[in-house]
């Protein structure tokens, strides 16, 4: 279990973490989602140890590691964009941990291979990490940064550098894997879907704060602010004196009728996209997953289900 | 030095950083990061360091002595005396001294290289 326990860091005199509270059961991935800025990268960079927490403290599996050195702290980290060494084959830079632990080479190769075979890159020992492609280059530094078996599991967007049908492949590859080997893990991400797939728990930052932290189905439910609402792609948020009155995209139904018409439609992915302005003037954006939708410029019945809707603070951003 | 320190600088810090939470104390850093990356860079300052030695002239024909002359310094002297025979000799050792100066560069960037791949 990993306990963040109210951190904060400031950067000549700005907080990038501002007394930030996390609690990360065994076995449990929490996925920290927010916009580049947020501090989320500090945070695990706190965890692992490279950067000092000017207060707070942080409790892994009990003892409080604050003050141990980055080398003693028995934490992985996988960086954004892998940081293998150039130096070395992938055998190198698998058994790095092992190495440095003194175990014997016996005990490395047998280990090495082990965590290839985990990760999909079987027999490739001997390859140099130069040549590999930019997933194989990911799954070698995940492969790295397990094998010492660490208490907890740090990734710094995962899936940060890679795209399309590669990305999905290994978000699957990655959640079994954690679900498997029952890892502690803490992954920081500004994807929300992402954070979704990939967390138990997500915890939204913003400006070296943690806003709400939720299992995605309650998050979704019930974002804390309107700004919260938006980052996680809720388009449908009213704001007045206040209060902002937010409409999840889910809730909005459009059937052929009368009393809207539709702005624009375009396809995202699987689903369709709609924006429509009701006779009343307002806007609201909808998905839906017919492949028979509406068209822009058609006319069509608007119903919202009050289940949808929620009442959230507004949030003024302070700095603007 | 002058190849060394921009070479030193130019190893990605998160690599030092990558090893630190593998467990590696900070002398274990400079082992098994910072050395191995400068092996190369080292390799070609030293390769580039002796072939300048070797071809270094103006200071070595004042110090050298007679009985033990440098390349250059040989070339030097029997470019001075009269003859074919002499001009030929020097002609020689020009040859001799550029192919020492290749084969020094050449080895030690090659060594290098295969160390820097462990």
């Amino acid at each position: 279990m990993l306990v963040v326990d109210r951190v904060s860091v400031s950067f000549e005199g700005v907080h990038a973490l501002d007394a930030v509270t996390l609690a990360v059961p065994t076995g449990r991935t929490l996925a920290v989602l927010g916009p580049s800025g947020s501090g989320k990268t500090t945070l695990l960079r706190v965890v692992a140890g490279l950067q000092r927490a000017d207060d707070g403290r942080i409790v892994l599996d009990g003892a409080d590691v604050t003050a141990v050195a980055v080398h003693r702290r028995g934490v992985g980290l996988m960086f954004q964009d892998h940081v293998l060494f150039p130096h070395r084959h992938v055998a190198g830079n698998v058994g790095f941990g092992l190495a440095i632990a003194g175990r014997s080479r016996r005990e490395i190769d047998r280990r090495v291979g082990e965590m290839l075979e985990l990760v999909g890159l079987p027999g490739t020992q001997r390859r140099d990490v130069r040549t590999l492609s930019g997933g194989e280059q990911q799954r070698v530094a995940l492969a790295r940064a397990l094998a010492p078996k660490p208490r907890v599991l740090l990734l710094d967007e995962p899936l940060g550098a890679l795209d399309g049908p590669l990305r999905e492949r290994l978000l699957t590859d990655l959640r079994d894997l954690f679900a498997h080997l029952r890892l502690t893990v803490v992954s920081v991400t500004h994807d929300v879907g992402e954070a979704f797939s990939l967390g138990h728990d997500v915890a939204v930052m913003r400006r070296g704060r943690c806003v709400q932290t939720a299992e995605p189905d309650a998050l979704w439910r019930n974002p804390a602010d309107a700004w919260v609402a938006r980052f996680l792609g809720m388009r449908n948020v009213a704001e007045q004196d206040g209060r902002a009155r937010v409409i999840r995209p889910e809730a909005v139904r459009v059937a052929a009728g009368e009393g809207a018409v539709v702005l624009w439609a375009e396809r995202s992915g699987p689903a369709v996209r709609m924006r429509v302005r009701l006779d009343d003037g307002n806007e609201l954006e909808t998905e839906t997953a017919e492949l028979d939708h509406p068209r822009a410029g058609e006319r069509v019945a608007v119903t919202i289900d009050p289940a949808g809707v929620v009442e959230v603070p507004s949030w003024q951003d302070p700095g603007s | 030095m002058r190849i060394l320190l921009p070479a030193l600088r130019a190893i990605d810090p998160r690599l030092r950083e990558a090893a630190e939470v593998l467990g590696a104390p900070p002398g274990r850093v400079v082992r098994e990061i910072d050395f191995p990356l400068l092996l190369r860079p080292l390799g070609v300052a030293t390769g580039l360091a002796f072939a300048i030695s070797l071809g270094e002239f103006g200071a070595t024909v004042f110090l050298a002595r007679s009985d033990r002359p440098t390349l250059p310094v040989a070339i030097y002297r029997f470019l001075e005396r009269p003859g074919a025979t002499n001009q030929g000799t020097a002609a020689a050792l020009c040859v001799v001294l550029m192919a020492v100066t290749a084969l020094s560069v050449a080895t030690a960037d090659r060594l290098t290289a295969r160390a820097g791949r462990l």
